[in-house]
């Protein structure tokens, strides 16, 4: 059960990194479009600084209790039988984060790329791979991130500095148009992505030193904000706020527009591939994290035995959670802010809250 | 019994590998393709609507192995037009494969033709095209006078196929490319109209010439489209002019002038020439006269058609040999690489006022008039000119749009939107009646760098500003 | 135990293991850490002083092997005394001139002093042995090894000891050029597979006594001598224990090639990787020793092996060292290049080709349309075809003779391709990009990992034409998962990338100059990291004038 592993503070970044980006880079831009219009740029940064309340409180729970994941803490907070149930809350809700993923990833490459292959295929073909990296381990996960983030900053550098041409800086005026509210409803949106950065939360434990997992967060944080501000940005400078919001896929068409000579064209396929990298990440480290959590929460020594069967229940779950892609929408922009605020922002105040009342604590491993 | 779960998760393993054994369900073989290169979009009678496809047929294109040398007469097709009806493109493109026995490969269309029925019926069906995954935002879209399939049906010149053609011509940058992606802008926001360039079918002189000798066959208007099997007509296409639309429907036409002046409002003008007439009105002694006197020659542009030059009358002068050939009326042409455009709106009470100012530098190009532009007065003779001509251009557009299209086609309503948000606000809804009464006023500074390697024009001077020039003359 | 000497039944040989620590049903522990002889029981057979039962015994033991020479002869015309020789193995003119002679002319008060027994026969020895190696052996396992290695061994009547002479020569390959790793600047020596001539070429490079070379003995029949060779002081202890345990436990019929070794000794015999690097060059080895690995040299095989191995190695060839930095660099990242071509090429042209036609411009699609048309197959299926052509025709090339071989591949590989197009069977297309890739697969230094890259390039083309880019990047995930998994000795495989050393990279896609290499690699030689001093860039000297003259300008 103990991962006999760890990473470095900087993998622990990028995993943060890797744990937000790849599908918000995809959907959130079209939803803030919607929401915030020319603003949305301003909406990421707005809820990246909300983000940070998250992040704070993720870090004061791991000082208290350093090198034990989320899920030992529950129990150590609050007892026995409801910190297992409040672990077991969590852990559902990092499956349901996971199916979430999955569904959107499957319905983008059903969508955009091979229309006539069934769905269940690529959410079964990924979450096959991703099962044999989390068996092996949080090392060997965070190892891989090492080879695709130096791909996926290329590519989406690649793809705004070629899209440069086509941008058009007016389309960002006016600022602020509608005054602030916008704005804020823009950062609730994206909320349902950013907060995912709770998942720290969950394999901080095994950062060596705890006291780095500040400067992990931190930069994590910065580097989701950066690019997921900059690709936004790009969408709106590129087609415009009332076109971004009708677009589904920003990122795709974003890839799209990129023209170079007449050669280097229509290079989305590429993009493709280098962002299915990053999702694959991002569902390998949440599947590891709920394989881990709920072998935490039934006392199992290994939590390996867990992640084929919960990989087969996620694909099986990301197929019957929603039935269209509006639904997808409709959750993201009106369901998951709220969700998301209550597992990720408000249920882990609770637990520093009553750590800090009950005043417990752990020195040392 | 661990070896028995491995041969269970193995056998698993492989039953789950047997679809892709099955089939591969995205897949398609290169040269199961028809690749769609150009693609026209008509109005037909019965409220239907006509889609032509032009598909590549890449034998001949490519000229393999089994083409060997080019058959005798007329070279093969490049690819070839194909057209189907339906209520809409949707219905019309499933009919379309009924008649191509290829998968339709629409990734690498090049260009979207709209008819005038279609586009006077308003735009809404552009929606498959930016739908469907295959076809590109990017895709620059044209508009014609008349039937788009035809304009599918270009014989093939230095390129081979009509898409090529066209994006090619897009190219050199004569016109303004409106892509798909900035259709739909221009269609969706509220103060912005759509406006398309304009693709024009124009009968060669060899045509021409035909239809004069040709015997008996009526071909009626130029560019008639004959019957299959026989040799299509050579046609020019240019492109040149623009459709102009109000919210979504086609209202009508800009010609060349309105066009350019419309570049030049919205910011898209590159490269380009401007030609302008001028002529000259000599006065005062010549030849011998001290230096610091006025020459007494003027140049002043000329709003009239130019004549060409005869020889000068005599005005008090004695004609020299030296005046007998010069020119006095012509052209100059002055070629631009970059300018910009500002447009700055004012608002007093109800009363919207747009301050244009286009800024740029040009090079002198061609002189047909004699003139020497070491002297600044020339020079400015001709900035005056070029900056007269443009605002001209722009003031015959401004009048199209305000008299009668009824549109803001210039964009104008979005850069009032972002600097005047308040009136905007209480103007969106009715801008395009609001904008017929703004008032736009051009401020057009050209300035004139650079005069090309030569610098006065060649010929035996009328000695504009030195001594006479006959010294020294080669022959 | 005593006894007539029998053989044991062959299935009692490989009987399953035990693990170490139980005993068995003898009550002897297994597992012990000698190599046992290939006859168990022969250490039991103590010598005895009477000459004539060893004999018998040695004649029994060697029945029908021609090839073994015994001769009887009075020691100092007084003790009788006999040789036991393999011929072939030993040097005939040192035995008969040397030896023969001085022990047959040894003066006769040598022979009333052996008499004399309770003096040393070794000391005495001493005295008149004429050669130098010479060990005492005192049972039949260790007489038959010595005359097996190729030593002579000379009994006494009366001494219950003999003396195994080092007598060991015997024919072999000449230093020659390595057949596989050739270079343009660099030594022109390869290992051959004599073991004492290998080890001899590493000293000549090492003059450390630091340098150690440790003796293991494998394989019941062959009995192969393997030497583990490791600087002390830049080589982490726990490898070189690892390296001995591992060779330790092996119970093996026979070793023939390091080849053996190295898949019985690796971490991961499961991955198709290679994870243990083979070379011809001492030049190479000795490189890898300087950075702290472990080399292992085995006996009749000119390869030698190294460890820890890391993926970087296998794109890196000792010519990079030998030339500039800048050409070294430029071909090091060609050979990334290369490396990726090979698995990579055949994949996404078929992945292009069939599902992201729309990625191709325009020209390029449209002759890749018209030279497919008429094509009988898929694009995924002639792919294989061909892939699979040039395989048989690369390995019909290796077994032929050299001068043909070679040729004929080419001409067999052009000829049927022209031929394959001209049917109608392939399109050029693919057949550039089959030739393409089989040039890239030959760049890669290392023909293992060339190898590997073709098994797994027929993967990526399945896959690819399933799923195309989506399909090439599962086996991409897939092979990146798998490559972290692995661990070389301890060593994570796929250092220096991760874990994460910058320093590292100044040998792995270029190569930075002589002077900057200042430490050695930080998985491996972390025991003495520096490796040179810090400033030894050249600086040319101020100026290269003279200074002038007095009196001069």
């Amino acid at each position: 059960m103990r991962e006999e592993g760890y990473i470095s503070p900087r993998q622990a970044a990028v995993l943060l990194w890797f744990a937000v980006l790849p599908t918000a880079i995809l959907f959130l831009p079209a939803l803030l479009a919607l929401r915030a219009h020319q603003d949305a740029w301003l909406s990421v940064i707005v809820a990246t600084l909300a983000a940070g309340a998250v992040a704070l409180v993720v870090y004061l729970l791991a000082q208290r209790f350093p090198h034990h994941t989320l899920f030992q803490y529950c129990e150590l907070i609050l007892g026995p039988v409801t910190g297992k149930t409040v672990a077991l809350i969590f852990v559902l809700a990092f499956f349901l984060l996971d199916a979430v993923v999955i569904r959107e990833f499957s319905e983008f490459l059903v969508t955009a790329v091979m229309p006539e292959t069934p769905a269940l295929f690529f959410s079964l073909s990924i979450v096959a791979v991703a099962v044999y990296a989390a068996r092996n381990g949080l090392e060997v996960i965070a190892r891989c991130t090492d080879f695709i983030l130096p791909l996926m900053v290329t590519f989406i550098a690649i793809v705004l500095l070629f899209a440069t041409p086509e941008m058009a800086p007016r389309n960002l005026l006016p600022i602020l148009e509608n005054g602030f509210r916008p704005v804020l409803g823009g950062a609730l949106v994206s909320w349902s992505f950013l907060g995912q950065i709770f998942i720290l939360a969950a394999y901080g434990a095994f950062v060596n030193p705890p006291r780095a997992l500040r400067a992990s967060l931190i930069s994590g944080l910065l580097g989701i904000a950066f690019f997921l501000s900059l690709v936004t940005m790009g969408t709106i400078l590129v087609f415009g706020s009332c076109e971004a919001a009708r677009l589904t896929f920003a990122a795709y068409a974003l890839a799209r527009v990129v023209s170079l000579g007449q050669f280097f064209e229509r290079i989305e396929a590429l993009f493709l591939a280098i962002w299915v990298g990053g999702v694959f990440i991002k569902i390998t480290i949440n599947l590891y994290v709920v394989a881990l959590g709920l072998a935490t929460v039934t006392g199992l020594k290994e939590y390996r035995p867990l992640v084929a069967p919960l990989g087969a229940l996620n694909v099986a779950m990301a197929t019957l959670l929603y039935r269209n892609i509006s639904e997808i929408r409709h959750d993201l922009l009106l369901v998951e802010p709220g969700w998301t605020l209550t597992w990720q922002l408000i249920l882990p105040l609770f637990l520093l809250v009553m750590a800090w009342l009950r005043g417990k604590r752990r020195t040392g491993i | 019994m661990k070896a028995r779960l491995r041969l269970a998760l193995a056998l698993l393993l492989l039953a789950l590998m047997l679809p892709v054994l099955a089939g591969c369900w995205s897949r398609h073989e290169i040269e199961e393709l028809a690749i769609v290169m150009a693609v026209a979009l008509d109005a037909v009678p019965g409220d239907q609507v006509r889609l032509s496809v032009y598909v590549a047929i890449p034998r001949t294109i490519a000229g393999g192995p089994s083409m060997g040398g080019g058959g005798g007469g007329e070279p093969p097709k490049a690819g070839e037009v194909i057209s189907a009806t339906g209520s809409d493109f949707a219905q019309a493109a499933r009919r379309l494969e009924s008649l191509v026995p290829r998968r339709l490969l629409w990734a690498q269309n090049r260009v979207l033709i709209l008819g005038e029925e279609l586009a006077r019926q308003g735009l809404h069906y552009l929606d498959l095209f930016t739908r469907e995954r295959q076809m590109r935002l990017t895709t620059p879209v044209l508009i014609t006078m008349g039937e788009a399939r035809k304009v599918l049906e270009l014989p093939p010149g230095i390129e081979l196929m009509p898409g090529t053609i066209l994006t090619g011509i897009l190219r050199n940058r004569t016109t303004f490319k409106v892509e798909l992606k900035d259709l739909l802008a221009m269609w969706e926001a509220p103060g912005d109209n759509p406006v398309l360039p304009q693709v024009v079918m124009t009968p060669t002189p060899e045509q021409e010439s035909r239809e004069v000798r040709s015997d008996g066959e009526d071909k009626g208007q130029k560019g008639a489209y004959k019957e299959e099997g026989k040799k299509t007509p050579p046609e020019a296409v240019a492109i040149k002019g623009a459709g102009a639309f109000r919210d979504d429907r086609l209202i009508g036409w800009l010609d060349e002038r309105e066009t350019n002046g419309l570049m030049w409002l919205r910011g898209e003008v590159r490269e380009g020439v401007i030609t302008v007439t001028l002529s000259i009105q000599t006065g005062g002694n010549y030849p011998g006269q001290e230096q610091g006197q006025k020459m007494g020659q003027t140049i002043t542009p000329d709003q009239g058609q130019g004549q060409p030059a005869g020889p000068v009358e005599g005005q008090g002068q004695n004609p020299s040999q030296n005046q007998a050939r010069a020119r006095t009326q012509g052209q100059a042409s002055v070629i631009f690489h970059r300018a910009s455009t500002e447009v700055k709106p004012r608002v007093e009470g109800s009363q919207v006022t747009f301050n244009v100012e286009i800024r740029g530098n040009c090079d002198l190009t061609e002189a047909t008039v004699s003139l020497n532009p070491d002297r600044p007065e020339h020079l400015l003779a001709i900035q005056e000119a070029v900056n007269r001509a443009v605002e001209e251009r722009v003031l015959a557009a401004v009048r199209k749009a305000q008299q009668e299209i009824r549109a803001d086609i210039f964009g104008l309503g979005e850069t009032l939107h972002r600097s005047n948000v308040r009136y905007w606000r209480q103007v969106q809804d009715r801008w395009n009646e609001e904008f017929t009464r703004a008032k736009i006023q051009v401020k057009v500074d050209l300035y004139l760098n650079r005069l090309g390697m030569t610098n006065r024009t060649p010929g035996k001077t009328l000695d504009i500003g030195g001594k006479g020039a006959t010294q020294g003359s080669t022959r | 135990m005593p006894g007539p000497y029998r053989k044991p039944l062959r299935a009692a040989l490989f009987r399953r293991r035990k693990p170490p620590g139980q005993q068995d049903k003898q009550g002897q522990s297994q597992g012990s850490k000698a190599q046992k002889a290939p006859y168990p029981p022969l250490e039991a057979y103590q010598l005895t002083a009477e000459l004539k039962l060893n004999l018998e015994q040695l004649q029994r033991i060697f029945a029908k092997c021609s090839d073994v020479v015994h001769r009887d002869f009075y020691l100092g015309q007084a003790i009788k005394a006999a040789l036991f020789y393999i011929d072939g193995l030993v040097d005939k003119k040192l035995i008969e001139d040397t030896l023969m002679r001085t022990l047959q002319q040894a003066p006769p008060q040598l022979a009333r002093e052996l008499a004399d027994r309770t003096r040393d026969l070794a000391a005495v020895m001493e005295t008149i042995m004429p050669l130098t190696d010479v060990a005492v052996v005192d049972n039949m396992g260790a007489v038959v090894k010595h005359v097996l290695d190729g030593d002579t061994v000379l009994l006494l009547d009366g001494y219950n000891k003999g003396l195994a002479l080092s007598t060991r020569s015997w024919e072999h390959r000449t230093i020659d050029e390595p057949i596989t790793e050739s270079v343009v600047r660099g030594p022109r020596e390869s290992f051959i597979e004599s073991l004492r001539t290998n080890t001899a070429l590493l000293r000549r490079r090492l003059k450390t006594p630091s340098l150690k070379m440790e003796l293991v003995c494998l394989g019941r029949y062959t009995m192969t001598n393997i030497v583990i060779t490791y600087i002390e002081d830049l080589a982490d202890p726990a490898v070189v224990r690892e390296v001995r345990q591992r060779l330790e436990r092996i119970q093996i019929d026979g070793i023939l090639e390091s080849a053996y070794i190295e898949e019985l000794i690796e971490d991961n015999p499961t991955s198709p990787f290679p994870q243990i690097d083979h070379t011809e060059r001492p030049d190479k080895v000795v490189a890898a020793l300087l950075e702290g690995r472990v080399g292992i040299l085995v006996d009749n095989t000119p390869f030698a092996l190294i460890v820890p191995t890391l993926f970087v190695q296998f794109i890196q060839s000792s010519e990079d060292y030998y030339e500039r930095y800048y050409l070294s660099s430029f071909l090091r990242l060609a050979r990334f290049v290369a490396l990726n071509i090979a698995l990579l090429l055949p994949a996404a042209y078929v992945a292009v080709s069939t599902f992201h036609q729309e990625m191709l411009p325009t020209n390029l699609l449209v002759k890749l349309a018209s030279q497919r048309e008429g094509i009988p197959f898929p694009a995924v299926v002639e792919a294989i075809m061909l892939e699979l052509t040039f395989e048989l025709l690369r390995e019909a090339g290796v077994r032929l003779p050299r001068p043909v071989g070679q040729a004929l591949s080419i001409v067999g590989a052009l000829v049927i391709g022209e031929a394959a197009v001209s049917a109608g069977l392939v399109s050029p297309s693919m057949v550039i990009v089959v030739a393409l890739t089989g040039i890239s697969s030959f760049a890669i230094p290392s023909f293992a990992m060339a190898i590997t890259l073709r098994l797994l390039r027929f993967i990526m083309l399945i896959l690819a034409g399933t799923l195309g880019f989506y399909g090439i990047m599962l086996g991409l995930l897939a092979i990146l998962v798998h490559l972290n998994t692995l661990r070389s000795f301890g060593v994570p495989y796929l250092a220096p990338v991760t874990p994460w050393n910058f320093s590292d990279f100044k040998d792995v896609l270029v190569r930075v100059p002589r002077w900057a290499m200042n430490s050695r690699p930080s998985q491996i030689g972390y025991r003495d990291p520096v490796r040179q001093g810090a400033g030894l860039k050249p600086t040319p000297p101020a100026s290269s004038n003279p200074p002038p003259e007095e009196g001069r300008s």
